[in-house]
């Protein structure tokens, strides 16, 4: 139970935190610059993979990574860095969809400002991280959430191997198939223990952000 | 030439879909108070934001007297602009990344003057309207600017704030040698102020003239016009 438990802190917490080293950079790029049409044509590319079905990322991972697949040389299939992947896919779009609008409206406000001041690209982006380091912080954990909550992914690129990529959604979806109720009970109470520490830690970093 | 803050020549500026915002303006800023007048939309801050290089004119030129450098220049925004810190923390940040070290305005007495020194560890977002332009103000005026561009600093904010905002203009530029140019639709605010008026009608310069001459007898028909719908409302020329 523990191991599961490791496994799938281990994969969500890496997973996510390379989307979100991915995602801020991209954020304060699309932040920073005017209406064109790269930017639109990202922005919607984004918006739509914020709502993509996890099963179907799983699906073209599992054709990649598969052994007729254009990625078979990797040797990823089945294997933990294959689910760190499908969850990088996941959770990048919601990492930068979440703290876009905010860092948008605060570097459109400060523009003139920081440029009064002569303030340096570095020194600018200083600022902006630190300013909005709640909405960063958030945005993080959203994208925690969406990697420790999925399991369709999970389960066709990592197949739910006991002892090395199995995790607790895949778990939970195994032993109810196996009529392990109460088993899948126990890991469904870890899962909304995980969900409620972090939905707190949100709450906490919304309301620190407000005041 | 040599008195001169800025001067702009043949100035343009179109929007999008080619509305034009600027046309044709040429004029020259003095040193000491100038204010532009004009009603709402007749292009006073994009005028302001084009002198302090916020925006490309669309054509033609604008100089910065030879006398002066960038680093020179501090702009007051309308909706005054802060950073998500204390009051105390907005005036450590200008005081470290200013270029100009020089220590001619003291924080402490800007603070005191402005009645903000009993709100130094607040934070900024706690301030009410009037209190975040008086911030805004202070921390421009610590860049030790000779020029201080200011975009209608008084709007939105009450009469005892306003008169405090206006006392300390006024003293910047009568015993600090600081240039202002400042847009307002506050009539005795810019009589107490101006040394030269430029009105402004539709994203052209009507008039530009001398403060005195102008709330005496304003010249051109759109400037008149403009006085008149202050008659009865406060005392006007």
């Amino acid at each position: 139970m523990i191991e599961i438990l490791v496994t799938t802190l281990q994969v969500s917490l890496s997973a996510s935190l390379i989307a979100f080293i991915l995602a801020i950079p991209l954020t304060l790029w699309m932040a920073n610059k005017k209406q064109s049409y790269t930017k639109t044509m990202l922005m919607m590319g984004l918006t739509m993979a914020n709502s993509l079905p996890p099963v179907f990322v799983g699906l073209v991972l599992y054709l990649l990574f598969s052994f007729t697949g254009f990625l078979k040389e990797m040797e990823l299939l089945f294997t933990r860095s294959a689910m760190i992947t499908a969850q990088i896919i996941l959770s990048l779009p919601v990492v930068v969809i979440s703290a876009y609008s905010s860092i948008r409206i605060y570097l459109a406000e400060r523009r003139n400002f920081f440029q009064i001041l002569h303030l340096t690209r570095l020194d600018r982006l200083k600022i902006t991280l630190k300013e909005n380091i709640s909405t960063l912080q958030v945005a993080y954990l959203v994208g925690l959430g969406r990697c420790l909550s999925e399991v369709g992914a999970v389960m066709i690129v990592g197949g739910n191997i006991r002892g090395d990529t199995r995790v607790l959604t895949s778990s939970i979806v195994l032993e109810t198939s196996r009529g392990n109720i109460s088993q899948a009970v126990y890991l469904g109470l870890m899962l909304l223990g995980i969900s409620v520490i972090l939905s707190t830690t949100i709450l906490i970093f919304q309301k620190n952000a407000y005041e | 030439m040599n008195n001169s803050i800025f001067t702009v020549k043949s100035l343009s500026l179109f929007g999008e879909g080619g509305y034009r915002i600027l046309s044709e303006v040429t004029c020259l800023f003095s040193q000491g108070g100038n204010v532009i007048l004009g009603h709402n939309g007749a292009g006073k801050t994009s005028l302001l934001h084009i002198l302090a290089g916020f925006t490309k004119p669309s054509v033609g030129e604008v100089y910065l007297g030879s006398s002066y450098t960038n680093y020179e220049v501090a702009f007051v925004f309308q909706k005054p602009i802060l950073l998500r810190r204390t009051v105390q923390q907005n005036i450590d940040f200008i005081l470290s990344v200013r270029k100009n070290k020089s220590n001619i305005f003291i924080p402490s007495k800007l603070l005191e003057r402005l009645d903000l020194d009993r709100k130094r560890h607040n934070h900024a977002d706690m301030l009410s309207g009037g209190e975040r332009q008086k911030l805004a103000l202070i921390m421009a005026l610590l860049l030790n600017p000779k020029i201080l561009i200011l975009d209608e600093p008084t709007a939105n904010i009450d009469l005892k704030t306003e008169s405090e905002v206006e006392s300390l203009l006024f003293d910047l530029k009568q015993y600090h040698g600081v240039h202002i140019i400042l847009t307002t639709h506050i009539i005795s605010q810019a009589k107490r102020l101006s040394d030269n008026v430029v009105y402004m009608h539709e994203g052209r310069i009507s008039e530009v003239t001398s403060g005195d001459l102008f709330f005496k007898h304003p010249v051109s028909e759109p400037a008149r016009n403009y006085m008149n719908s202050f008659l009865g409302t406060e005392p006007c020329y």
